[in-house]
Protein backbone atom coordinates (compact mmCIF):
# COMPACT_ATOMS: atom_id res chain seq x y z
CA UNK A 1 0.00 0.00 0.00
CA UNK A 2 1.68 3.46 -1.30
CA UNK A 3 0.23 6.96 -0.86
CA UNK A 4 1.89 9.39 -2.55
CA UNK A 5 1.80 12.93 -1.43
CA UNK A 6 4.80 14.98 -2.59
CA UNK A 7 4.09 18.10 0.03
CA UNK A 8 4.37 16.04 2.84
CA UNK A 9 8.05 15.72 4.58
CA UNK A 10 10.44 13.89 2.77
CA UNK A 11 12.20 10.37 4.02
CA UNK A 12 10.91 7.11 4.46
CA UNK A 13 7.47 6.71 4.45
CA UNK A 14 5.46 4.05 5.82
CA UNK A 15 2.72 1.96 4.52
CA UNK A 16 0.67 2.96 7.59
CA UNK A 17 1.37 6.30 7.42
CA UNK A 18 -1.05 8.94 9.06
CA UNK A 19 0.13 12.33 8.60
CA UNK A 20 -0.73 12.16 4.59
CA UNK A 21 -2.23 15.35 4.99
CA UNK A 22 0.45 17.32 6.68
CA UNK A 23 2.52 19.41 4.81
CA UNK A 24 6.20 19.87 4.95
CA UNK A 25 7.25 22.87 6.87
CA UNK A 26 10.05 23.85 4.40
CA UNK A 27 7.40 24.35 1.61
CA UNK A 28 5.14 26.64 4.09
CA UNK A 29 4.71 30.10 3.32
CA UNK A 30 5.42 32.39 5.85
CA UNK A 31 1.92 33.84 6.89
CA UNK A 32 3.03 36.49 8.98
CA UNK A 33 4.54 38.65 5.81
CA UNK A 34 1.62 41.67 4.73
CA UNK A 35 -0.50 40.05 1.45
CA UNK A 36 1.17 42.76 -0.77
CA UNK A 37 4.55 41.87 -0.07
CA UNK A 38 4.35 37.82 -1.45
CA UNK A 39 1.00 38.31 -3.24
CA UNK A 40 2.04 37.80 -6.97
CA UNK A 41 -0.43 39.59 -9.37
CA UNK A 42 -0.07 37.61 -13.04
CA UNK A 43 -0.94 39.77 -15.31
CA UNK A 44 -4.27 38.50 -17.27
CA UNK A 45 -3.64 37.67 -21.23
CA UNK A 46 -6.44 39.25 -23.22
CA UNK A 47 -8.07 37.51 -26.04
CA UNK A 48 -7.18 39.02 -29.40
CA UNK A 49 -11.09 39.56 -29.61
CA UNK A 50 -11.91 40.51 -26.69
CA UNK A 51 -8.90 42.83 -26.48
CA UNK A 52 -10.33 44.82 -29.78
CA UNK A 53 -14.02 45.55 -28.16
CA UNK A 54 -11.69 46.14 -25.03
CA UNK A 55 -10.49 49.13 -26.89
CA UNK A 56 -13.26 49.77 -28.86
CA UNK A 57 -15.58 49.91 -25.21
CA UNK A 58 -11.91 52.29 -23.80
CA UNK A 59 -12.79 54.84 -27.15
CA UNK A 60 -15.89 55.29 -26.39
CA UNK A 61 -15.77 56.05 -22.95
CA UNK A 62 -12.69 58.56 -23.42
CA UNK A 63 -14.85 60.13 -26.54
CA UNK A 64 -17.82 60.12 -23.82
CA UNK A 65 -15.94 61.80 -21.51
CA UNK A 66 -14.53 63.82 -23.52
CA UNK A 67 -17.13 65.53 -25.16
CA UNK A 68 -19.44 65.81 -22.05
CA UNK A 69 -16.79 67.56 -20.74
CA UNK A 70 -16.15 69.99 -23.62
CA UNK A 71 -20.07 70.12 -23.39
CA UNK A 72 -20.00 71.01 -20.02
CA UNK A 73 -17.44 74.07 -20.57
CA UNK A 74 -17.10 74.85 -23.84
CA UNK A 75 -21.03 74.60 -25.16
CA UNK A 76 -23.27 74.90 -22.12
CA UNK A 77 -21.55 76.78 -19.76
CA UNK A 78 -20.42 79.47 -22.55
CA UNK A 79 -22.09 82.53 -23.07
CA UNK A 80 -22.89 84.31 -26.45
CA UNK A 81 -21.95 88.27 -26.45
CA UNK A 82 -22.02 90.47 -30.00
CA UNK A 83 -18.63 91.96 -29.92
CA UNK A 84 -20.95 95.58 -31.28
CA UNK A 85 -23.10 95.38 -28.57
CA UNK A 86 -20.23 95.10 -26.25
CA UNK A 87 -18.28 98.10 -28.17
CA UNK A 88 -21.68 100.19 -27.62
CA UNK A 89 -21.86 99.79 -24.07
CA UNK A 90 -17.98 100.20 -23.06
CA UNK A 91 -18.99 103.86 -25.66
CA UNK A 92 -21.64 104.40 -23.31
CA UNK A 93 -19.95 104.03 -20.42
CA UNK A 94 -16.85 106.48 -21.76
CA UNK A 95 -19.39 108.92 -22.53
CA UNK A 96 -22.37 109.36 -19.56
CA UNK A 97 -21.33 111.68 -17.54
CA UNK A 98 -23.79 110.63 -14.80
CA UNK A 99 -20.78 107.91 -13.86
CA UNK A 100 -17.41 107.26 -14.30
CA UNK A 101 -15.87 104.26 -15.42
CA UNK A 102 -13.07 103.02 -13.66
CA UNK A 103 -11.60 99.51 -14.68
CA UNK A 104 -12.98 97.10 -17.37
CA UNK A 105 -11.72 93.53 -18.31
CA UNK A 106 -12.68 92.11 -21.24
CA UNK A 107 -11.42 88.64 -22.32
CA UNK A 108 -12.07 85.23 -23.24
CA UNK A 109 -13.26 84.09 -19.31
CA UNK A 110 -16.07 87.20 -19.06
CA UNK A 111 -16.02 90.65 -18.47
CA UNK A 112 -15.64 92.87 -15.68
CA UNK A 113 -16.06 96.73 -14.92
CA UNK A 114 -16.17 98.78 -11.75
CA UNK A 115 -17.83 102.03 -12.33
CA UNK A 116 -17.86 105.41 -9.78
CA UNK A 117 -21.42 106.31 -9.28
CA UNK A 118 -23.29 109.35 -7.31
CA UNK A 119 -26.10 107.05 -5.30
CA UNK A 120 -27.99 110.24 -5.78
CA UNK A 121 -28.12 109.98 -9.41
CA UNK A 122 -27.74 106.20 -9.81
CA UNK A 123 -31.91 106.45 -10.68
CA UNK A 124 -31.19 108.77 -13.32
CA UNK A 125 -28.42 106.17 -15.56
CA UNK A 126 -30.31 103.05 -14.47
CA UNK A 127 -32.57 102.21 -17.28
CA UNK A 128 -29.87 103.39 -19.57
CA UNK A 129 -27.12 101.27 -18.69
CA UNK A 130 -29.47 98.41 -17.66
CA UNK A 131 -30.60 98.85 -21.77
CA UNK A 132 -26.67 98.22 -22.69
CA UNK A 133 -26.21 95.49 -20.29
CA UNK A 134 -29.03 93.70 -21.47
CA UNK A 135 -28.12 94.02 -25.04
CA UNK A 136 -24.60 92.54 -24.12
CA UNK A 137 -25.98 89.97 -21.65
CA UNK A 138 -28.02 87.78 -23.96
CA UNK A 139 -29.49 84.99 -21.98
CA UNK A 140 -27.28 85.27 -19.48
CA UNK A 141 -27.01 87.68 -16.25
CA UNK A 142 -24.83 89.89 -14.75
CA UNK A 143 -23.55 89.85 -11.24
CA UNK A 144 -24.46 93.43 -9.83
CA UNK A 145 -23.67 94.08 -6.64
CA UNK A 146 -23.39 97.98 -5.52
CA UNK A 147 -21.94 100.31 -2.67
CA UNK A 148 -22.30 103.83 -2.26
CA UNK A 149 -20.27 105.26 -4.54
CA UNK A 150 -19.58 102.02 -6.81
CA UNK A 151 -21.32 99.82 -8.98
CA UNK A 152 -20.11 95.81 -9.89
CA UNK A 153 -20.33 94.31 -12.93
CA UNK A 154 -19.69 91.12 -13.31
CA UNK A 155 -19.95 88.26 -16.18
CA UNK A 156 -17.91 85.52 -15.04
CA UNK A 157 -18.93 83.20 -17.90
CA UNK A 158 -16.43 81.52 -20.45
CA UNK A 159 -17.10 83.88 -23.48
CA UNK A 160 -17.47 83.48 -27.04
CA UNK A 161 -17.38 86.82 -29.13
CA UNK A 162 -19.18 86.78 -32.29
CA UNK A 163 -19.53 89.33 -34.76
CA UNK A 164 -23.19 89.59 -35.94
CA UNK A 165 -23.79 91.02 -39.65
CA UNK A 166 -26.35 93.46 -41.18
CA UNK A 167 -28.15 90.34 -42.55
CA UNK A 168 -28.61 88.73 -38.81
CA UNK A 169 -28.68 85.47 -40.23
CA UNK A 170 -24.88 85.38 -40.60
CA UNK A 171 -22.71 84.69 -37.36
CA UNK A 172 -18.97 84.34 -36.86
CA UNK A 173 -17.26 83.78 -34.03
CA UNK A 174 -14.40 85.70 -33.16
CA UNK A 175 -11.39 84.14 -31.84
CA UNK A 176 -9.55 85.65 -29.08
CA UNK A 177 -5.87 86.88 -29.68
CA UNK A 178 -3.29 86.55 -26.85
CA UNK A 179 -0.66 88.52 -28.63
CA UNK A 180 2.32 89.90 -27.16
CA UNK A 181 1.10 92.69 -24.38
CA UNK A 182 0.94 95.88 -25.49
CA UNK A 183 -0.16 99.26 -23.20
CA UNK A 184 -1.54 102.35 -24.88
CA UNK A 185 -1.50 104.92 -21.80
CA UNK A 186 -3.23 108.67 -21.21
CA UNK A 187 -5.59 108.07 -23.51
CA UNK A 188 -8.24 110.58 -23.66
CA UNK A 189 -12.21 108.48 -24.59
CA UNK A 190 -12.14 109.93 -27.92
CA UNK A 191 -8.76 108.22 -28.84
CA UNK A 192 -9.88 104.99 -26.68
CA UNK A 193 -12.36 105.26 -28.60
CA UNK A 194 -10.81 105.07 -31.83
CA UNK A 195 -8.62 102.69 -30.45
CA UNK A 196 -11.23 100.26 -29.52
CA UNK A 197 -12.90 100.54 -32.69
CA UNK A 198 -10.09 99.58 -34.69
CA UNK A 199 -9.89 96.70 -32.49
CA UNK A 200 -13.26 95.86 -32.87
CA UNK A 201 -13.50 96.48 -36.65
CA UNK A 202 -11.77 93.31 -37.33
CA UNK A 203 -14.76 90.85 -37.10
CA UNK A 204 -12.64 88.04 -37.17
CA UNK A 205 -10.69 88.11 -33.46
CA UNK A 206 -10.48 90.01 -30.78
CA UNK A 207 -8.05 90.91 -28.03
CA UNK A 208 -8.15 90.47 -24.27
CA UNK A 209 -8.36 94.29 -22.95
CA UNK A 210 -8.34 96.30 -19.88
CA UNK A 211 -9.48 99.62 -19.48
CA UNK A 212 -8.03 101.63 -16.45
CA UNK A 213 -8.74 105.26 -15.76
CA UNK A 214 -5.62 106.71 -14.74
CA UNK A 215 -7.43 110.52 -14.01
CA UNK A 216 -10.70 112.21 -14.78
CA UNK A 217 -9.09 112.60 -18.34
CA UNK A 218 -7.20 109.65 -19.49
CA UNK A 219 -7.41 106.39 -19.37
CA UNK A 220 -5.10 103.09 -19.87
CA UNK A 221 -5.22 100.56 -22.38
CA UNK A 222 -3.62 97.04 -21.92
CA UNK A 223 -3.64 94.30 -24.57
CA UNK A 224 -2.44 90.90 -23.24
CA UNK B 1 -12.32 20.48 -3.01
CA UNK B 2 -10.87 21.39 -6.08
CA UNK B 3 -8.78 18.20 -7.27
CA UNK B 4 -7.53 18.19 -11.02
CA UNK B 5 -4.96 15.84 -12.84
CA UNK B 6 -2.24 17.80 -14.82
CA UNK B 7 -1.48 16.54 -18.54
CA UNK B 8 0.54 17.17 -21.39
CA UNK B 9 -2.63 18.57 -23.72
CA UNK B 10 -5.50 18.50 -20.74
CA UNK B 11 -6.62 19.33 -17.20
CA UNK B 12 -9.18 17.36 -15.67
CA UNK B 13 -10.87 18.53 -12.66
CA UNK B 14 -13.71 17.95 -10.25
CA UNK B 15 -15.27 19.80 -7.38
CA UNK B 16 -17.04 18.34 -4.63
CA UNK B 17 -17.61 18.83 -0.64
CA UNK B 18 -17.87 15.93 1.75
CA UNK B 19 -21.32 16.67 3.76
CA UNK B 20 -21.43 13.51 6.68
CA UNK B 21 -20.17 10.63 5.45
CA UNK B 22 -21.39 11.66 1.37
CA UNK B 23 -19.56 13.23 -1.43
CA UNK B 24 -21.52 15.64 -3.32
CA UNK B 25 -20.37 16.79 -6.87
CA UNK B 26 -20.57 20.70 -7.44
CA UNK B 27 -19.19 20.35 -11.10
CA UNK B 28 -16.87 18.15 -12.80
CA UNK B 29 -14.73 18.22 -16.33
CA UNK B 30 -11.93 18.62 -18.76
CA UNK B 31 -10.58 20.97 -21.35
CA UNK B 32 -7.99 21.75 -23.46
CA UNK B 33 -5.00 23.25 -21.67
CA UNK B 34 -4.08 27.08 -23.29
CA UNK B 35 -0.66 27.77 -21.05
CA UNK B 36 1.12 26.58 -18.71
CA UNK B 37 0.46 28.95 -15.68
CA UNK B 38 -1.35 26.76 -12.82
CA UNK B 39 -2.59 30.37 -11.46
CA UNK B 40 -4.40 30.35 -14.89
CA UNK B 41 -5.32 27.03 -14.63
CA UNK B 42 -6.91 27.46 -11.63
CA UNK B 43 -8.87 30.55 -12.27
CA UNK B 44 -10.40 29.04 -15.63
CA UNK B 45 -11.36 26.67 -12.98
CA UNK B 46 -12.58 28.68 -10.08
CA UNK B 47 -14.65 31.09 -12.43
CA UNK B 48 -17.13 28.13 -13.70
CA UNK B 49 -20.15 29.21 -12.84
CA UNK B 50 -21.24 26.14 -10.63
CA UNK B 51 -18.02 26.46 -8.70
CA UNK B 52 -18.47 30.20 -7.96
CA UNK B 53 -22.09 30.05 -7.16
CA UNK B 54 -21.15 26.73 -4.88
CA UNK B 55 -22.90 26.93 -1.08
CA UNK B 56 -19.65 24.98 0.13
CA UNK B 57 -17.04 26.83 -1.40
CA UNK B 58 -13.20 25.05 -0.27
CA UNK B 59 -10.12 26.65 -0.59
CA UNK B 60 -8.50 22.86 -0.44
CA UNK B 61 -6.88 21.35 -3.67
CA UNK B 62 -5.34 18.45 -4.73
CA UNK B 63 -3.02 18.30 -7.60
CA UNK B 64 -2.23 15.00 -9.84
CA UNK B 65 0.57 15.05 -12.33
CA UNK B 66 1.68 12.23 -14.90
CA UNK B 67 4.57 9.35 -13.78
CA UNK B 68 6.74 11.12 -16.22
CA UNK B 69 7.37 14.70 -13.82
CA UNK B 70 9.27 12.71 -11.46
CA UNK B 71 11.97 10.15 -11.15
CA UNK B 72 11.77 6.94 -9.90
CA UNK B 73 14.44 4.33 -8.53
CA UNK B 74 13.99 0.75 -6.99
CA UNK B 75 16.49 -1.05 -4.79
CA UNK B 76 16.30 -3.81 -2.34
CA UNK B 77 16.88 -2.87 1.08
CA UNK B 78 20.24 -4.21 2.80
CA UNK B 79 20.09 -5.77 6.25
CA UNK B 80 23.27 -4.22 6.96
CA UNK B 81 23.21 -1.07 6.15
CA UNK B 82 21.17 1.68 7.88
CA UNK B 83 17.98 3.27 5.37
CA UNK B 84 18.91 6.44 6.16
CA UNK B 85 23.03 6.09 4.80
CA UNK B 86 21.44 3.54 1.82
CA UNK B 87 18.91 6.13 0.89
CA UNK B 88 21.84 8.84 0.84
CA UNK B 89 23.93 6.48 -1.15
CA UNK B 90 21.18 6.15 -3.60
CA UNK B 91 20.61 10.03 -3.97
CA UNK B 92 24.28 11.12 -4.34
CA UNK B 93 24.61 8.37 -7.05
CA UNK B 94 21.78 9.58 -9.01
CA UNK B 95 21.97 13.18 -8.26
CA UNK B 96 25.70 14.22 -7.81
CA UNK B 97 26.13 16.18 -4.95
CA UNK B 98 25.77 19.64 -6.34
CA UNK B 99 22.64 18.91 -7.57
CA UNK B 100 21.50 16.77 -4.84
CA UNK B 101 19.50 19.49 -2.94
CA UNK B 102 17.06 20.42 -5.67
CA UNK B 103 15.11 17.19 -4.85
CA UNK B 104 12.61 16.32 -2.64
CA UNK B 105 13.20 12.41 -2.18
CA UNK B 106 10.33 9.62 -0.93
CA UNK B 107 11.08 6.38 -0.47
CA UNK B 108 8.14 3.63 0.32
CA UNK B 109 8.86 0.32 1.57
CA UNK B 110 5.53 -1.44 0.49
CA UNK B 111 7.04 -3.09 -2.88
CA UNK B 112 6.77 -6.46 -3.39
CA UNK B 113 10.41 -8.25 -2.75
CA UNK B 114 11.04 -6.34 0.27
CA UNK B 115 12.54 -3.01 -2.34
CA UNK B 116 11.94 0.37 -1.52
CA UNK B 117 11.06 2.47 -4.20
CA UNK B 118 11.88 5.89 -4.14
CA UNK B 119 10.03 8.73 -5.54
CA UNK B 120 12.15 12.06 -6.96
CA UNK B 121 10.29 15.73 -7.51
CA UNK B 122 12.20 18.46 -8.35
CA UNK B 123 11.85 21.18 -5.45
CA UNK B 124 11.20 24.05 -8.24
CA UNK B 125 8.20 22.11 -9.30
CA UNK B 126 6.96 21.67 -5.83
CA UNK B 127 6.82 25.05 -4.83
CA UNK B 128 5.39 26.11 -8.03
CA UNK B 129 2.09 24.17 -7.52
CA UNK B 130 2.50 25.29 -4.10
CA UNK B 131 2.71 28.94 -4.26
CA UNK B 132 0.28 28.92 -7.16
CA UNK B 133 -2.50 28.09 -4.98
CA UNK B 134 -1.15 29.87 -2.60
CA UNK B 135 -0.88 33.41 -4.32
CA UNK B 136 -4.62 33.02 -5.50
CA UNK B 137 -6.22 32.20 -1.54
CA UNK B 138 -6.22 28.19 -2.17
CA UNK B 139 -4.19 25.70 0.08
CA UNK B 140 -2.87 22.97 -2.14
CA UNK B 141 -3.17 19.70 -0.10
CA UNK B 142 -1.72 17.01 -1.90
CA UNK B 143 0.55 16.97 -4.63
CA UNK B 144 1.00 13.51 -6.42
CA UNK B 145 0.52 11.34 -9.53
CA UNK B 146 -2.90 10.06 -11.04
CA UNK B 147 -1.58 6.28 -11.29
CA UNK B 148 -1.34 6.26 -7.44
CA UNK B 149 -4.44 8.01 -7.03
CA UNK B 150 -6.01 6.04 -8.65
CA UNK B 151 -5.01 2.88 -7.26
CA UNK B 152 -6.24 4.37 -4.10
CA UNK B 153 -9.75 5.03 -5.39
CA UNK B 154 -9.73 1.16 -6.74
CA UNK B 155 -8.23 -0.58 -3.50
CA UNK B 156 -10.29 1.56 -0.94
CA UNK B 157 -13.64 2.25 -2.74
CA UNK B 158 -13.89 -0.10 -5.53
CA UNK B 159 -12.58 -3.07 -2.94
CA UNK B 160 -9.83 -3.99 -4.92
CA UNK B 161 -7.83 -4.86 -1.68
CA UNK B 162 -9.97 -8.27 -1.89
CA UNK B 163 -8.13 -9.36 -4.78
CA UNK B 164 -4.75 -11.08 -4.48
CA UNK B 165 -3.56 -9.34 -7.44
CA UNK B 166 -4.93 -6.28 -9.65
CA UNK B 167 -3.81 -4.18 -11.95
CA UNK B 168 -4.67 -0.39 -12.84
CA UNK B 169 -4.73 0.07 -16.45
CA UNK B 170 -4.95 3.85 -17.25
CA UNK B 171 -5.90 4.48 -21.11
CA UNK B 172 -3.90 7.00 -22.71
CA UNK B 173 -4.22 8.25 -25.91
CA UNK B 174 -0.09 8.05 -26.67
CA UNK B 175 0.83 5.74 -24.29
CA UNK B 176 -0.83 3.84 -21.13
CA UNK B 177 0.20 3.47 -17.78
CA UNK B 178 -0.15 0.56 -15.75
CA UNK B 179 0.17 -0.34 -11.87
CA UNK B 180 0.27 -4.29 -10.87
CA UNK B 181 -0.44 -5.05 -7.33
CA UNK B 182 0.20 -8.40 -5.64
CA UNK B 183 -0.60 -9.06 -1.94
CA UNK B 184 -1.14 -5.38 -1.55
CA UNK B 185 2.43 -4.71 -2.89
CA UNK B 186 3.42 -2.86 -5.35
CA UNK B 187 4.40 -5.16 -7.76
CA UNK B 188 5.08 -3.31 -11.06
CA UNK B 189 4.70 0.11 -12.75
CA UNK B 190 5.33 0.71 -16.73
CA UNK B 191 4.04 2.51 -19.78
CA UNK B 192 3.20 0.60 -22.62
CA UNK B 193 3.07 1.98 -25.63
CA UNK B 194 0.35 0.16 -27.70
CA UNK B 195 0.45 0.38 -31.52
CA UNK B 196 -1.86 -1.49 -33.68
CA UNK B 197 -1.23 -4.83 -32.28
CA UNK B 198 2.16 -4.34 -30.84
CA UNK B 199 2.42 -3.83 -27.35
CA UNK B 200 5.69 -2.20 -26.11
CA UNK B 201 7.49 -0.93 -22.80
CA UNK B 202 8.95 2.08 -22.51
CA UNK B 203 9.62 2.83 -18.94
CA UNK B 204 9.48 0.63 -15.78
CA UNK B 205 10.15 -0.09 -12.82
CA UNK B 206 9.77 -3.18 -10.22
CA UNK B 207 10.50 -7.14 -11.61
CA UNK B 208 11.38 -6.24 -14.97
CA UNK B 209 10.89 -9.54 -16.14
CA UNK B 210 7.52 -10.09 -15.04
CA UNK B 211 6.33 -7.01 -16.53
CA UNK B 212 7.76 -8.02 -19.74
CA UNK B 213 6.14 -11.38 -19.17
CA UNK B 214 2.67 -9.36 -18.44
CA UNK B 215 3.11 -7.70 -21.29
CA UNK B 216 3.20 -9.99 -23.53
CA UNK B 217 0.22 -12.26 -21.99
CA UNK B 218 -1.71 -9.09 -22.76
CA UNK B 219 -0.55 -8.63 -26.47
CA UNK B 220 -1.13 -12.13 -27.10
CA UNK B 221 -4.87 -12.01 -25.43
CA UNK B 222 -5.90 -8.48 -26.59
CA UNK B 223 -7.64 -8.97 -29.55
CA UNK B 224 -9.77 -12.33 -28.41
CA UNK B 225 -10.67 -11.44 -23.88
CA UNK B 226 -8.25 -10.37 -21.13
CA UNK B 227 -9.97 -12.25 -19.27
CA UNK B 228 -7.61 -15.64 -20.05
CA UNK B 229 -4.87 -13.45 -18.21
CA UNK B 230 -4.35 -15.60 -15.48
CA UNK B 231 -1.86 -13.09 -13.43
CA UNK B 232 -3.96 -10.57 -12.41
CA UNK B 233 -7.77 -11.41 -10.79
CA UNK B 234 -8.89 -7.75 -11.82
CA UNK B 235 -8.11 -5.15 -14.59
CA UNK B 236 -9.37 -1.50 -12.59
CA UNK B 237 -9.51 0.53 -15.92
CA UNK B 238 -9.87 4.21 -16.99
CA UNK B 239 -8.97 6.74 -19.52
CA UNK B 240 -6.46 9.68 -18.74
CA UNK B 241 -8.64 12.47 -20.81
CA UNK B 242 -12.43 12.46 -22.19
CA UNK B 243 -10.72 12.47 -25.91
CA UNK B 244 -9.15 8.59 -25.05
CA UNK B 245 -11.20 5.64 -26.05
CA UNK B 246 -11.41 2.73 -23.62
CA UNK B 247 -14.72 1.38 -25.29
CA UNK B 248 -13.35 -1.11 -27.45
CA UNK B 249 -11.53 -2.93 -24.60
CA UNK B 250 -14.41 -2.65 -21.89
CA UNK B 251 -17.21 -4.34 -24.73
CA UNK B 252 -14.69 -7.65 -24.77
CA UNK B 253 -13.82 -7.80 -21.40
CA UNK B 254 -16.31 -7.02 -18.90
CA UNK B 255 -15.94 -10.00 -16.72
CA UNK B 256 -12.10 -9.19 -16.31
CA UNK B 257 -12.63 -5.29 -16.27
CA UNK B 258 -13.76 -2.88 -14.13
CA UNK B 259 -14.11 0.87 -15.24
CA UNK B 260 -12.78 3.19 -12.32
CA UNK B 261 -15.16 6.53 -11.82
CA UNK B 262 -15.56 8.28 -8.83
CA UNK B 263 -18.81 9.82 -9.86
CA UNK B 264 -20.25 6.26 -9.34
CA UNK B 265 -19.73 6.67 -5.54
CA UNK B 266 -20.61 10.27 -5.04
CA UNK B 267 -23.76 12.01 -5.05
CA UNK B 268 -24.18 14.48 -8.32
CA UNK B 269 -26.48 17.63 -8.80
CA UNK B 270 -30.23 16.88 -9.87
CA UNK B 271 -30.76 16.37 -13.74
CA UNK B 272 -26.94 15.73 -13.83
CA UNK B 273 -25.60 12.66 -15.67
CA UNK B 274 -22.37 11.14 -16.63
CA UNK B 275 -20.89 9.13 -18.99
CA UNK B 276 -19.21 6.18 -16.74
CA UNK B 277 -16.51 5.86 -19.82
CA UNK B 278 -15.88 9.09 -21.09
CA UNK B 279 -15.64 10.31 -17.27
CA UNK B 280 -13.61 7.97 -16.04
CA UNK B 281 -10.15 10.15 -15.99
CA UNK B 282 -11.69 11.45 -12.53
CA UNK B 283 -10.32 8.08 -11.10
CA UNK B 284 -6.77 10.24 -10.92
CA UNK B 285 -8.68 12.15 -8.51
CA UNK B 286 -8.84 9.05 -6.11
CA UNK B 287 -6.86 10.84 -2.96
CA UNK B 288 -10.10 12.85 -2.39
CA UNK B 289 -11.92 9.61 -0.40
CA UNK B 290 -8.84 9.35 1.44
CA UNK B 291 -10.02 12.40 3.44
CA UNK B 292 -12.87 11.02 4.14
CA UNK B 293 -10.93 8.03 5.86
CA UNK B 294 -8.43 10.17 7.43
CA UNK B 295 -11.18 12.68 8.39
CA UNK B 296 -9.15 15.73 7.18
Amino acid sequence: MIDVNLLSKDGVVYSDDKNFFIVDESILLDDSKDFESIHVVESIKVKSRNRFFLILFALLTISLVAFSTYYQFSIKSKAFVDSENLKDMIYYMLDEKLFYLNEMNVSSSGISATLSINKNSFNDFKNDLGHYVDSVRGKRKFEVSKSSNILYLKYPYFTNYISVFENKDEKLNMDVVKDRPYSYDFLDSRDLKHILNQLFNDRSFIYNFTIKRINSDSYKLNLF
Amino acid sequence: MIALSIKEKYINFISCYKDGVDFFVDDFGSFRKRDDSFNNILNSILIRKKISKSNMKSKKVMAFLDLDKVIFNQFKAIPQLENENLLSLHKTSMFGKNAISKFKDYHYQGCSDNKIISVYIDENIRREYYEGCYNIGLNLKVLSMGLFSAEYLAREVFDAKSCAKYMIWSVGDVFDEVMIIEDGLLKNVFQLLRLDKSFKIINLFGDSKYAFECADSIKKNFEKSLSSIDFIDKIYMYQKSSHCDMKKIIKKNKDKVIILNPLSKMNLPKKAKFDEISSSYLSEMGYIFKQQATND
